[in-house]
C-alpha cells in the first residue's frame, strides 16, 4: 500500500521538460503559457548572458533579455520551422535588439562591466591576481571594440560554450566559415593585445599618424 | 613610431608574469578569453519576475504545494480509499453468501428432521 500511495503521476510541466525543444514549440504556439515557460526556463540564462557580454552592463541586459522574451511570445505563432532551431531564432532576436541598442546608445559612453563578476584565481598571488584582473579588463575592452560578428562569436563560444557548427546555425554562416572567423578574430585580438601590453610596459604611448 | 617617455605619461613596470605576453599564442589567448567571458547568472528576482510576466505566475495551492501536485496526490489518495472500500466491499459479500449459504443448509436440515417419522415410544 505504501508503494502505491508514493506513486505520483507525471504532471504536464514535468512532461513538457522531458520534450525537444522543436516539441515545446508546437505546444507553445498554440497558446500553451506552460510550454512557453518551459522555453523560457531554457533559455533565459544563455540570453541573458550574451546580452550582458554585449551590452557591458546589468541593467541594460535585463532590459534587453526582457524584451527578446516578449517579442518571442508575440511572435510564437508565426514562428515556422525553416530547419533553423529555436535558439537561434530567440539569439537572432537578441542579436537584431543589441544592434539596435547599439546604434541607439552609439554616442553613450559604454559602462564597463561589473568587477563582481569577475574573479582572479585564488591561488595565485594577489599582485599577480591583480594583473590578471587588469588583462581581463584589457581583452574585454579589446572584445567590445571588435566588429559585432567577431564579438558574437567569441561570446557564443566561450560563454555558451558551444560547438562551431551550433555557433554556425546562429549565425547563419557555415562550420568552415566559423571556424575561419574565430582564426582570424583570435589573431586580431592576439595582435591588439600584445600592441597594448607593450605600449603598457614600455611607459611609450604611440605616435598618432 | 612611438614618441618617448615624457612628463606626466604614465609609467608602468613590466613584471616578470607579464613577460610571457611577449610571446603570446593562440591557446594562451583562448585561456585567457575562458578566464575572461566566464558565464554569469542573472538575479533570479529578475528571472521570477519576467517569467510571472509572460506566462504568469506558477499556480500554488493553499498548502503551498504547485496546484498540479495536489491534484495528483488527491487522485491517488482517492484511488488507494476505492481499493479499500472494494476490497472490504467483496470480503462483506463473501461472508454474506456464506452465511446465506448456512442458513440454507440450517433451513434443510431442519425441514428433513421435520419430514423424518417420529420415534414410537412403547407405552
Amino acid at each position: 500500500m505504501a508503494g502505491l500511495l508514493s506513486v505520483t503521476l507525471p504532471s504536464k510541466g514535468n512532461m513538457l521538460h522531458n520534450l525537444k525543444d522543436e516539441e515545446v514549440l508546437v505546444l507553445a504556439a498554440q497558446g500553451d503559457q506552460e510550454a512557453f515557460g518551459v522555453l523560457y526556463d531554457r533559455y533565459i540564462g544563455r540570453i541573458y548572458n550574451y546580452i550582458y557580454y554585449r551590452t557591458s552592463n546589468q541593467h541594460d541586459a535585463e532590459d534587453l533579455t526582457a524584451r527578446v522574451f516578449f517579442r518571442a511570445m508575440k511572435h510564437i505563432e508565426s514562428y515556422e520551422d525553416r530547419g533553423v532551431p529555436f535558439s537561434a531564432w530567440l539569439y537572432r532576436i537578441a542579436h537584431n535588439l543589441v544592434a539596435n541598442w547599439h546604434r541607439d546608445n552609439s554616442r553613450r559612453q559604454v559602462v564597463p562591466l561589473e568587477d563582481g563578476y569577475r574573479q582572479a584565481g585564488e591561488s595565485i598571488h594577489p599582485e599577480a591576481a591583480l594583473v590578471q584582473l587588469e588583462e581581463q579588463d584589457n581583452l574585454l575592452n579589446l572584445i567590445t571594440g571588435l566588429p559585432e560578428d567577431r564579438q558574437q562569436l567569441l561570446i557564443l563560444k566561450f560563454v555558451e560554450r558551444l560547438s562551431n557548427a551550433e555557433i554556425g546555425e546562429i549565425m547563419g554562416r557555415t562550420e568552415g566559415a566559423v571556424k575561419s572567423l574565430y582564426h582570424r578574430t583570435l589573431t586580431q585580438l592576439r595582435d591588439e593585445f600584445m600592441f597594448q601590453l607593450d605600449e603598457d610596459a614600455d611607459g611609450t604611448v604611440p605616435e598618432q599618424e | 613610431m612611438r614618441k618617448k617617455f615624457e612628463a606626466g605619461d604614465k609609467m608602468k613596470i613590466r613584471w616578470p608574469w607579464q613577460k610571457k605576453h611577449a610571446t603570446l599564442n593562440e591557446s594562451a589567448l583562448e585561456n585567457l578569453l575562458a578566464a575572461t567571458l566566464q558565464p554569469v547568472e542573472p538575479r533570479a528576482d529578475f528571472v521570477k519576475d519576467l517569467r510571472t510576466q509572460l506566462v504568469g505566475p506558477e499556480e500554488r495551492s493553499f498548502l503551498g504545494l504547485p496546484r498540479r501536485s495536489l491534484q495528483n496526490g488527491v487522485l491517488v489518495a482517492g484511488a488507494a480509499f476505492s481499493v479499500l472500500l472494494l476490497l472490504a466491499t467483496s470480503v462483506r459479500v463473501v461472508v454474506s453468501v456464506l452465511g446465506a449459504v448456512g442458513l440454507l443448509h440450517q433451513f434443510n436440515r431442519g425441514m428433513k428432521e421435520q419430514a423424518a417419522p417420529s420415534p414410537k415410544v412403547a407405552i
